[in-house]
């Protein structure tokens, strides 16, 4: 008889601990934990602590006394914040199997930077350049991590997905459930338009122009048409791509996703676009969620951000797991030439394990404070969206900025370029199609639903 | 960039084909019934420890639930594991893969 090593798990384990090892799952405890303290403490008059928290630095010019004056008022807020955010994220960091001790240090030197980033972000002079504190983090992110050796402690902070992912559902909070569902539809016809159309135009270049794998095909037209590095990830896992493949998709994905962080707001400033209607295109022709919440924050307008997010996450994000769920069928049966009654069996579970968890954070956090909200009278209500909403948007802003540093301080340009030219090809032809059809969709075909956001 | 892991599902009660649903269903049940369902199951468990040694010799630990076994590695890519699966006389139907890829630290 072989030696077969069997471990029985009982399901409740393996379930609950899986649970917990995974970002997603920690992105919604800390940020649902974050809505819901907030709230209670609205209730029983203790919110002080997270209105302190939530800090705002002064724009200042030339005269650095007001500066000093700001962050003097705020230095109380910015321990609170430090500490708050050092807790959470360090337990999260413990439970996902971090080096916690690095992950505090890294974290430390990451809060920081991005208190500086923030400082200088709201000098005048800098932000006359459209140097907004998102752009001007990534620069010197970028700057940074492209030009020295980052130490390996400072590694263990750089979880861009921990904090974009966290900033989204405190997003979701901040936008009423009644807005998802008025612009729900516009957005998931919008994406599905894009993504068909984009996915079909890098796939069919990849594999018939190109020559190249359809796995590889695949996951480069997932990149560029569902849901960036994410879906590269999701649609390789469901086509049995090699590792090869996977990484040279996430590779055409931070390339294009970084340069349009600068272009698509500059374009979109340039063409005098509304701001809802210049988010909304973002939304469909961003490729990754971090990069897209970059480029959105600087238009510099509240509204560019809601549009995004609600072309991102909900047009797009949350499809996901169909996509694979039929890429993986189509391996099984047309990549492997095989009928549908011989070829392996796809679990439509499939659907389930490959949807990104964080977005049912992000619906729950948008029902409870919408809940909250329909519950009280108007004078509360307006007190509870000013108190808490107001907090919890600010404390998104600082989860925003943390994202963006660790976007520059993990691209590294010269790990980027050895993919050879015909991935590259193919996936420049899709953002060729994608950019103006984003635009012509987001402009003309859908503007008065994204216009209607306020 | 990425880390994998492949995991093979290998049903060792596959209600598909042995319709367990039906055996609680049936009323008047007899002796040849149940004789053919223990076949089936014997058979079907013989080709699971087939395919589990198969696999270990490939470095796959396993882990169980209700009514399968699962094979995980994080070193053999899910479609090279499929294909030998395949040469060594076992069939799509017998087994599901799954790939996971997760991205390495901090990536966008």
């Amino acid at each position: 008889m072989s030696q077969i090593e069997v471990s029985k798990k009982t399901k409740q384990e393996s379930e609950v601990g899986r649970w917990l090892k995974k970002e997603d799952s920690w992105a919604i405890i800390i940020a649902l934990g974050l809505v819901i303290l907030t709230t209670i403490t609205f209730f029983t008059g203790g919110s002080k602590f997270f209105t302190t928290m939530a800090v705002t630095i002064p724009g200042w010019s030339n005269d650095a006394s007001k500066l000093a004056g700001g962050l003097g008022q705020s230095s109380l807020g910015l321990i609170y914040l430090y500490v708050f955010f050092t807790a959470v994220f360090g337990i999260g960091a413990k439970v996902l199997g971090f080096n916690v001790k690095q992950f505090i240090a890294g974290f430390t030197t990451l809060f920081v930077a991005s208190i500086l980033v923030t400082v200088l972000g709201s000098n005048t002079f800098i932000k006359e350049l459209q140097l907004e504190t998102p752009l001007l983090a990534l620069v010197i992110g970028l700057l940074f991590g492209n030009t020295m050796k980052l130490p390996e402690w400072l590694h263990q902070a750089l979880r861009t997905e921990y904090y974009v992912k966290t900033g989204i559902i405190l997003m979701g909070a901040t936008l009423p459930f009644t807005i998802i569902l008025k612009a729900g539809p516009a957005a998931i016809t919008q994406a599905l338009i894009v993504s068909v159309v984009t996915f079909g135009i890098i796939y069919f270049a990849a594999t018939k122009l190109f020559g190249l794998d359809p796995r590889l095909g695949a996951c480069l037209g997932a990149g560029g048409s569902i849901c960036g590095v994410s879906g590269a990830i999701a649609i390789g896992g469901a086509c049995r791509a090699e590792k090869q493949h996977v990484s040279i998709a996430i590779s055409m994905v931070i390339i294009w996703a970084v340069a349009m962080i600068f272009l698509l707001p500059f374009w979109a400033k340039s063409l005098g676009l509304a701001p809802g209607i210049a988010g909304a295109w973002i939304g469909t022709s961003e490729f990754a969620d971090a990069a897209g919440f970059a480029a959105a924050e600087a238009i510099g307008d509240e509204r560019a951000v809601k549009t995004f997010t609600l072309m991102k996450v909900v047009g797009r994000d949350m499809f996901v797991g169909i996509w694979a769920f039929l890429v993986a069928i189509l391996s099984v049966t047309v990549w492997e030439k095989k009928n549908a009654k011989d070829s392996e069996r796809i679990d439509k579970k499939e659907i389930w394990n490959r949807f990104p968890k964080f977005i049912i954070g992000f619906f729950i956090a948008s029902i409870l404070t919408t809940l909250v909200i329909s519950f009280l009278d108007q004078k509360a209500g307006a007190t509870y969206s000013k108190d808490i909403i107001g907090t919890l948007k600010t404390l998104r802003g600082w989860t925003f900025t943390w994202t963006f540093l660790c976007i520059g301080f993990t691209t590294r340009f010269r790990e980027l370029t050895s993919v050879g030219w015909k991935p590259l090809a193919a996936f420049t032809l899709g953002v060729i199609v994608n950019v103006p059809l984003g635009y012509w969709l987001s402009n003309e075909v859908f503007a008065s639903y994204w216009l209607s956001i306020k | 960039m990425v880390e994998y892991i492949t995991r093979i599902t290998m049903k060792v009660i596959n209600r598909e084909e042995l319709d367990t649903s039906n055996l609680k269903k049936v009323s008047e049940i007899d002796a040849d019934y149940i004789r053919s369902f223990g076949h089936q199951l014997a058979e079907r468990s013989e080709r699971v420890a087939a395919m589990m040694e198969r696999l270990a010799e490939r470095g796959f630990t396993f882990t169980a639930n209700q009514d399968s076994v699962i094979a995980e590695s994080t070193k053999v890519e899910a479609q090279a594991a499929k294909i030998y699966l395949l040469q060594e006389g076992f069939h799509d139907s017998e087994f599901q893969v799954y790939l996971e890829y997760t991205r390495k630290w901090g990536m966008l």
